[in-house]
């Protein structure tokens, strides 16, 4: 019994040192999405967002699914998913992309910079280029990233009735945030 | 002994190997959501299909305000503006308890009925690990008939009657959901002309989406017993339009009555005779916590 507790915990730490060399995940992201119109402005919030970095080749990715974002009015959540992002047929939106800058970064150092992502976003099965400032916030523990842009609801092929014109804005405000943890 | 240990080894580096193995970060990422558990919403538009509930309720403090009308049969004709003359009403008020618990109550012009349901999501279809491929509904509604008898001297109990269904149904895709349901109405005391206190049905119905926000409804319920020689089975179609926090129901159907009980067991008219009421319901619903 104590072998076979001693192999996997010695699993574990090959594991763990497996990660190191790997990407680092978060799977607990934050996105938020705020869209400000005349009638009513509309917050959604989702907090099972994954995120990788991968440090020794700068790239990023972003996978959510959309049925995580969760609003003040239920009604809102179910004309989200069932109108306008269609979650059944496109059930995530994610991102992948490079920091740009990449070579000029250390990530070694605790401290704060700014990075530059260039990457493909994907909302309703439709991709776009995206450019977006990220502010990293290095320490010894862990590694935060910070972005926020806006993004016009029309790219997406997703469609704005006329009644509802006054509620929903043309473009969104999008925020999202990572705590990578750092493999111990 | 040796065995077990290169194999709890060999899981536990399977275990991180994963993510290390995909050079792509995001396949990886996906994978790792692939077969998460997501519940399916929006299997109709409303809580009712037309006459009938649907297995929807709401989310949880919700509460919504039903204003139905039945207006008279169109055969009516341009004297009566195809029945518009002569319109029922029912007023309801309902409240979400939780996300599989609803209840409501309401006031029907026709007959002077009061009613009360309550519904009880029992199984939620479901997408991923673990996955429901349909979804059940038990509703349990009674109604009381409070329109004067001159003739009877009739008790309380006397003027009740239940209804027990259980809705089953399944979105089978975007554009298309079906449902079915087995249907109990019971009714304290009968007329001289009556046949059964107890009237089982089976009722079926659907929607097609015509577009994001305008669906295509039917429902039908069969009986298998009769109250009386004059009943109809109900029939109705409908379209359904939903605009940010309503939804308008339109319909053509025969049933007279806006209570399961009602509609179910009591209906006279016969759809193919052009015996057919016009009729709406707008739902507005209010996030209260």
């Amino acid at each position: 019994m104590k072998r076979e507790i001693l192999t996997i915990i010695l699993g574990l730490i090959t594991a763990g040192l497996a990660m190191a060399q790997g990407p680092m995940v978060d799977r607990s992201g934050t996105a938020t999405f705020f869209s400000e119109a005349p009638l009513e402005n509309i917050e959604a919030t989702n907090k099972e967002v994954l995120g990788a970095i991968d440090l020794e080749k700068g790239t990023l990715a972003v996978s959510m699914l959309m049925k995580g974002f969760h609003f003040d009015k239920s009604l809102m959540e179910e004309h989200f998913n069932e109108n306008y992002v269609e979650s059944d047929k496109f059930p995530r939106a994610t991102f992948k992309g490079v920091i740009s800058n990449f070579a000029a970064l250390d990530f070694s150092k605790s401290g704060s910079f700014e990075a530059e992502a260039d990457g493909e976003i994907e909302i309703h099965g439709v991709k776009k280029p995206l450019k977006t400032a990220v502010k990293f916030d290095v320490s010894a523990k862990d590694l935060k990233a910070t972005t926020s842009f806006n993004l016009a609801v029309a790219d997406f092929d997703i469609e704005i009735p006329t009644i509802v014109f006054k509620n929903i804005a043309e473009v969104v405000e999008v925020k999202a945030f990572f705590n990578f943890s750092r493999p111990k | 002994m040796m065995v077990k240990q290169i194999t709890s080894t060999l899981i536990s580096l399977a275990l991180a190997l994963p993510l290390l193995a995909q050079d792509d970060l995001l396949a990886g990422l996906e994978a790792e959501q692939a077969d998460q558990k997501t519940l399916v919403d929006a299997t109709f538009k409303g809580t009712r299909l037309i006459n009938g509930h649907s297995i929807e309720t709401r989310k949880q403090g919700v509460m919504d305000f039903i204003i139905a009308h039945r207006f008279g049969t169109i055969d009516g004709g341009a004297y009566e503006l195809f029945g518009l003359d002569n319109a029922l009403v029912r007023i309801g008020l309902e409240y979400a308890l939780n996300d599989r618990l609803y209840a409501g109550a309401g006031r029907s012009s026709f007959e002077k009925t009061y009613d009360g349901f309550v519904k009880y999501r029992l199984l939620r279809q479901s997408t991923g690990k673990g996955s429901v491929p349909l979804s059940a509904t038990w509703l349990s509604s009674m109604a009381l008939k409070t329109l004067k008898d001159p003739t009877y001297d009739l008790q309380f109990t006397d003027k009740l009657a239940f209804t027990h269904q259980l809705l089953l149904a399944r979105k089978f895709n975007n554009g298309l959901s079906l449902q079915l349901m087995p249907t109990w109405v019971h009714r304290n005391l009968i007329g001289e002309t009556d046949l059964n206190n107890d009237i089982l049905a089976l009722g079926m119905g659907g929607r097609i989406k015509l577009s994001q926000r305008v669906a295509l409804c039917a429902e039908y319920y069969y009986q298998f017993q009769h109250l009386n020689e004059n009943t109809q089975n109900a029939l109705a179609i409908g379209v359904d339009i939903e605009t940010g926090g309503h939804v308008f129901q339109l319909q053509f159907t025969n049933a007279t009555s806006m209570v399961p009980k009602g509609f179910v067991s009591e209906t006279t008219n016969d759809f193919f005779k052009g015996e057919i009421h016009f009729g709406f319901n707008v739902s507005r619903t209010f996030q209260l916590n």
